[in-house]
């Protein structure tokens, strides 16, 4: 028998529960394909269907994406994440970019014996914050089932140990479902000093922040039904809020109970993603290019390119007016490529970027706020603030990954 | 000219290479279990989790810790927690048991423990990891369990596959999933798999702790404090035994094994010693013939110590080859014994070969110098002188003077190590000084004894008193060999004295403690009280909490206040039964055993504050009386039943006192409630059966090494007499000129050996009893903090006697009867 050791073990208790996540975000490994299976339970959303028996339900054009019910989580789905993003100032004009996401993958496990330890879910989490000179980081895992971690519904409640994102709205007669909504809500999570230049940081960074919903949801792609690849196989249901207005405290804490802690007020822009799928699962996944910008004129664009072995790059995007106009960005109206590769972590990545819709006017550079916003989980990637110049400045984030 | 002797000194060379295989074999074995379970607990991790250095754990059973309590303290931030659960079973292969120990079976949490920095670390830091491409082909397969290699291979035995498969509990049992090993020493006797599929399998179990994966720092112990501060009331947080509080646990047993193997290395060197001699001996004409053609002494003697060496070196090759594998096959049994006496985990240990070797070779080539010192000192004069030299009378009366100086010295120092010292390693020394100190009054006295026993024998049994005439003059050339005998004799009636009473004051409590008609054991939620009512069964429940007390966790127990558990109380010290009976079920005295007694150093009067078991206020409680606790780890206090909170405190244990068909109804009225009592409600008598099997099973350990220092101190003495029968052989030749048949002049021999022994074996006795009682009053009492009485038993000494003598009449036969099928015409060339 092969002898293996404990980091063995762990590497594959890592890859069985996350294989799903690693077609889409890296090609982390091959020759081997994710073992998913229908688990018989009930599609809560009603269409679509799991037809084989080892994948999850699979996504449909036309489905009707709806509120607040599409906020809680599709079990029946092999992946679903809620994603938000922010570029935050403090007082003293310092920047900060913020990243929170709650991911969720169903694991099944082909046993027919179920426990009371897992309902074939697993959860995932990342929190990040950089300002120019420190990087806070950390990330967690949970089970289904056991209670420190999952979706709740009513208020709506998204959790893993004690990061929560909980909505705050205030019940009325008016609007029963205000509490399901996804905001306003309340984001608060503690995550350790894991880079800085400065000679001195804080080593535990707390972050309370309001979010205040602002503009409405877009659905992205196809009233939500996103492709992925020119031959229409990779796709998911995609929508995003990208007018969130976030204020809230920073509290600098110390390893040491002796030392004081200090706070400062922040506040700034956040864009939130939520999207769900089982068809990004595929080895021949090489990993995408993903920017959300915040544009001065309150426009708000997203473009991703996906990289798919054996086909051309899938280039898309979705640009939102400030007067509320959505058009789907394609190759044919949208231009986007890397203009300079930096190297980080060891790694060549495409830090800077061109961007170019003719049709609106819109020719821009895309450049990292800085370099070294590499987060090192156990499945590492980009994720980092970027500045926007040329016809049009703002701000706003990319994600790079698979390299 | 070497290689041409081997032809006449087979015989010689075969118990030489024995002697030096056993002893080189025997060391080590014990170096690599030493080195194995030593190993273990320098490991950092638990369950393969690293740096866990607490747990949280259920106060009692009653209120058990549970997947919400987990879930609760993670939610609150504590995200360094990782649940387990662990339990025993045993394991089939098809219909075949194939494990004689019950195996751990340990799931974790490991999707909470992945994303820990600390395990991260420790996965960066491992390269390996990354090299092992089965990974990939794992990754996919989640039915997966970790053992360590040691113990698959033991599992798989008979079906060597990596298919093979296991089923829990009974051939009929849920199957585990497939085994991968994993190198990892800390593992022992687990199991190891995720906690999803361990709950898989065991639905019904519950988590047992819940580790504490914290980072080295300042903050570590802030975030400690914090967890215990926000504990729910049920649930408390201990430190796990860190590797070298579990050394120090074990380190008696270290010492222990160590002190056998040595003792069995001494042994050994006697026979060398022995074996070299006879080996000489037998060259001894090509050697004179060497001398007479102008080899040198010192090129002879540089002969002789190169093949020694030679010898050392391939014995001990071959000698640690066996030693590992005997190690292997003990290797359940000493994890068992310790896993029972001491409450740790004991791993598999790596041990490399090379080390290994460099340390024994060096061990025998010191041991074998010290060996040939003698016999070289005699070749050499053997060398020099062509004739005899008579005894000196004044060198036997210096050697007489010595020996006496030496016995007291060794005595007043044993006396004085007993007395005053506390450590174990000392105390070892007393008993090695004990011993050496009955070697030096045996070499005193043995020829006075056998005079006197000479004197006794009446004329008219001319034989017997010749033959005895010749013992006296065997003493004095066989000292060695029959020193050797005593330090085996003496060490078996020990340990022999030892175990047994320890063996019958086990019975004696287990039979007065044990006092209820059937025993139960029972962990579920059920109320069983009013069923056992029914069926006219008296059911007493014992209640348990575990309280701090001077920073140890300690037990508080329930014993019930009926008569029958009060005629079963066994005390060690108490002032007056009746008083101190009373004063324990009025609530106003405590009972505490020897464990808790000896280790806090409390006193029959002693007052204590501990917190009240109900209400866990603090109260002061008098100790009334001191009771016998033997093989328990912990330290435990006795409270009447009546001071627990059925509520706050549970146990697991009942005594039922009622008749076979009252608990008969009682177990089909269980069954009607689905409660399966099949293998948790014991009749008493099956229950002692069962203690008392156990108790054999963990002493087989100490009978074999005794039969085998037997078996070597044998040989030793078999070496002697070839050499001495030489010596002998005109007296004999004479007797048989006299007319006296080779049949009784072989008996005559074998008698004059056999009254060495016996004479031996006597002056054994005392210091064999003298052996045990400091075994269990200092080294038990210092070890484990308990002791029982000394029971000197007739039967077991006669035993001890009748084993000693059989094992050494069956290896002094071997070179009597050699001797006997010589023709009568090499005997006759002696009297020329």
């Amino acid at each position: 028998m092969a002898k293996l050791n404990k980091a063995t073990y762990l590497v594959i208790v890592l890859l069985l529960a996350l294989s799903s996540f690693l077609a889409i975000k890296a090609n982390f490994f091959d020759g081997s394909e994710a073992q998913v299976q229908n688990t018989g339970r009930v599609n809560r959303l009603g269409s679509g269907s799991s037809n084989q028996a080892t994948v999850g339900q699979q996504v449909l054009v036309n489905y009707p994406i709806s509120f607040p019910a599409d906020h809680g989580e599709h079990p029946a789905f092999d992946i679903e994440w809620w994603y938000l993003t922010a570029n935050l100032e403090d007082e003293q004009g310092n920047i900060y970019g913020l990243q929170w996401t709650l991911f969720r993958f169903r694991t099944p496990t082909q046993l027919a014996d179920k426990t009371s330890w897992s309902n074939d879910q697993l959860y995932m989490a990342h929190a990040s914050v950089n300002s120019l000179d420190s990087h806070w980081f950390s990330e967690k895992f949970a089970r289904g089932e056991v209670g420190n971690a999952g979706v709740e519904l009513n208020p709506l409640h998204l959790y893993i140990d004690d990061w929560n994102w909980l909505n705050t709205a205030v019940p009325s007669k008016s609007d029963a479902s205000a509490r399901e909504q996804l905001l306003p809500a309340n984001l608060v999570f503690q995550i350790p000093l894991i880079n800085t230049t400065k000679a001195q940081e804080h080593s535990l960074l707390q972050v309370s922040v309001a979010l205040q919903q602002q503009g409405p949801f877009v659905l992205q792609g196809d009233k939500g039904y996103s492709i992925k690849s020119a031959d229409g196989a990779y796709a998911s249901y995609y929508y995003s809020n990208p007018s969130i207005d976030i204020e809230g405290q920073f509290t600098f804490g110390q390893d040491k109970p002796d030392q004081a802690s200090s706070s400062i007020a922040v506040k700034g822009q956040a864009w939130f993603d939520h999207e769900w799928t089982s068809q990004l699962v595929d080895r021949q996944t090489l990993g995408w290019d993903w920017l959300s910008l915040h544009l001065d004129d309150g426009s708000k664009l997203m473009a991703f390119r996906m990289r798919i072995e054996g086909q051309a790059d899938y280039i898309t995007g979705t640009l939102v007016q400030a007067n509320g106009t959505q058009t789907l960005l394609t190759e044919e109206n949208l231009s986007l490529e890397p203009s300079a590769w930096i190297e980080v972590n060891q790694r060549k990545l495409p830090l800077n970027w061109q961007l170019n819709i003719p049709q609106f006017d819109i020719n821009i550079a895309v450049k990292t706020l800085k370099n070294e916003q590499w987060n090192p989980a156990l499945i590492a990637y980009y994720e980092g603030m970027v500045d926007v110049s040329g016809s049009h400045s703002g701000k706003g984030f990319l994600e790079l990954t698979g390299y | 000219m070497l290689l041409q002797s081997y032809r006449h000194t087979k015989f010689s060379l075969v118990m030489l290479f024995s002697a030096l295989l056993i002893a080189t074999s025997g060391l080590s074995a014990v170096l690599v279990i030493n080195h194995s379970a030593k190993q273990s607990y320098a490991q950092e991790t638990t369950y393969l989790l690293p740096n866990v250095s607490h747990q949280i754990v259920a106060k009692n059973q009653h209120q058990t810790l549970s997947k919400d309590d987990y879930a609760r303290l993670k939610k609150l931030g504590f995200d360094e927690l990782v649940a387990y659960a662990t339990s025993k079973h045993r394991l089939y292969q098809g219909d075949r048991l194939v494990n004689q120990g019950r195996i751990s079976l340990t799931g974790i949490d490991l999707v909470s423990a992945i994303a820990l920095p600390t395990f991260q670390q420790q996965m960066r830091n491992n390269k390996n990891a990354q090299q092992d491409n089965t990974l990939l082909a794992l990754a996919f397969s989640p039915n997966v369990a970790f053992g360590h290699p040691s113990l698959i291979s033991n599992l798989t035995q008979a079906d060597s596959s990596p298919d093979a498969k296991f089923s829990l509990d009974s051939p009929a049992g849920k199957l585990l999933p497939t085994l991968q090993d994993i190198d990892e020493a800390s593992l022992g006797n687990d199991i190891v798999l995720d906690i999803t599929s361990y709950f898989r399998l065991l639905p019904n179990s519950e988590i047992s702790g819940l580790l504490w994966l914290g980072q080295s720092g300042n903050n570590n112990e802030a975030r400690l404090q914090s967890l215990a501060a926000q504990l729910p009331a049920h649930l408390r947080l201990i430190a796990m035994a860190s590797g070298d509080q579990q050394g120090e646990l074990t380190k008696s047993f270290h010492l222990n094994l160590l002190a056998m193997a040595l003792l069995m290395f001494v042994v050994c060197l006697f026979i060398v010693l022995n074996a070299v001699n006879l080996l000489l001996n037998a060259r001894m004409p090509w050697l004179k013939i060497s001398r007479q053609l102008g080899i040198s002494r010192s090129a002879i003697f540089f002969i002789q110590g190169a093949e020694l060496l030679l010898f050392n070196l391939l014995a001990c090759a071959v000698g640690i080859v066996l030693g590992m594998y005997l190690a292997n096959l003990v290797s359940p049994t000493v994890q068992a014994t310790l896993e029972n006496l001491y409450n740790v985990e004991v791993g598999f240990g790596q041990v490399s070969f090379l080390s290994l070797f460099m340390q024994v070779c060096s061990i025998s080539l010191v041991g074998s110098v010290l060996a040939l010192m003698l016999p070289f000192r005699q070749i050499n004069l053997a060398l020099n002188h062509t004739k005899t030299l008579a005894p000196n009378n004044n060198q036997h009366r210096r050697w007489q003077i010595l020996l006496l100086c030496i016995a007291s010295s060794l005595a007043l120092f044993t006396l004085l190590i007993l007395n005053l010292a506390t450590q174990l390693w000392l105390l070892l020394m007393a008993v090695a000084c004990l011993i050496l100190c009955g070697c030096a009054l045996l070499l005193l006295s043995y020829s006075s004894v056998l005079a006197l026993i000479c004197r006794l024998i009446p004329a008219r049994l001319l034989l017997l008193k010749v033959s005895v005439k010749q013992s006296i003059a065997l003493s004095s050339k066989s000292k060695i060999a029959c020193c050797a005998f005593f330090i085996a004799a003496t060490s078996n009636i020990g340990m022999n004295l030892m175990v047994d009473s320890f063996r019958g004051a086990t019975l004696n409590w287990l039979d007065t403690r044990l006092a209820a008609d059937y025993y139960l054991y029972y962990q579920g939620e059920q109320d069983l009280t009013d069923i056992a009512k029914q069926q006219g069964i008296v059911l007493s429940k014992r209640f348990e909490n575990y309280i701090d007390y001077q920073g140890l966790t300690i037990q508080q127990y329930s014993y019930p206040n009926t008569e029958t558990f009060k005629n079963a109380m066994v005390y060690y010290q108490v002032q007056d039964k009746e008083q101190a009976w009373q004063a324990f079920t009025a609530s106003q005295g405590i009972f505490v055993n020897q464990q808790f007694a000896f280790h806090f150093n409390a006193a029959l009067g002693d007052s204590i504050t501990l917190p009240d078991p109900s209400t866990e206020i603090m109260t002061a409680y008098n100790i009334v009386g001191i009771v016998y606790d033997f093989g328990s780890p912990s330290k435990q206090v006795l409270l009447p039943i009546q001071a627990f909170d059925p509520a706050r405190s549970a146990s697991s244990v009942y005594a039922l006192e009622g008749s076979e068909e009252q608990v008969q109804a009682f177990k089909k009225q269980l069954a009607i409630l689905d409660i399966d009592m099949s293998n948790s409600l014991f009749k008493t008598a099956d229950l002692l059966a069962m203690s008392m099997q156990t108790f054999d099973r963990t002493f087989l350990i100490t009978d074999g090494l005794n039969v085998v220092t037997l078996l070597v101190a044998a040989l030793s003495l078999a070496c002697a007499i070839i050499v001495l029968s030489k010596d002998m052989k005109p007296q004999n030749m004479l007797l048989r000129s006299l007319g006296v048949s080779r049949l009784t002049s072989q008996l005559l021999a074998l008698f004059q050996y056999l009254l060495l022994c016996i004479v031996a074996l006597v002056f054994a006795t005392p210091f064999g009893i003298l052996l045990s009682w400091i075994l269990i009053n200092d080294i038990n009492y210092h070890a484990f903090q308990w002791t029982y009485p000394l029971q000197i038993n007739l039967f077991t000494l006669l035993q001890n006697y009748a084993v000693s003598l059989s094992v050494v009449l069956l290896i002094i036969f071997i070179p009597t009867f050699r001797a006997s099928r010589k023709p009568l015409i090499e005997d006759i060339r002696w009297l020329n």
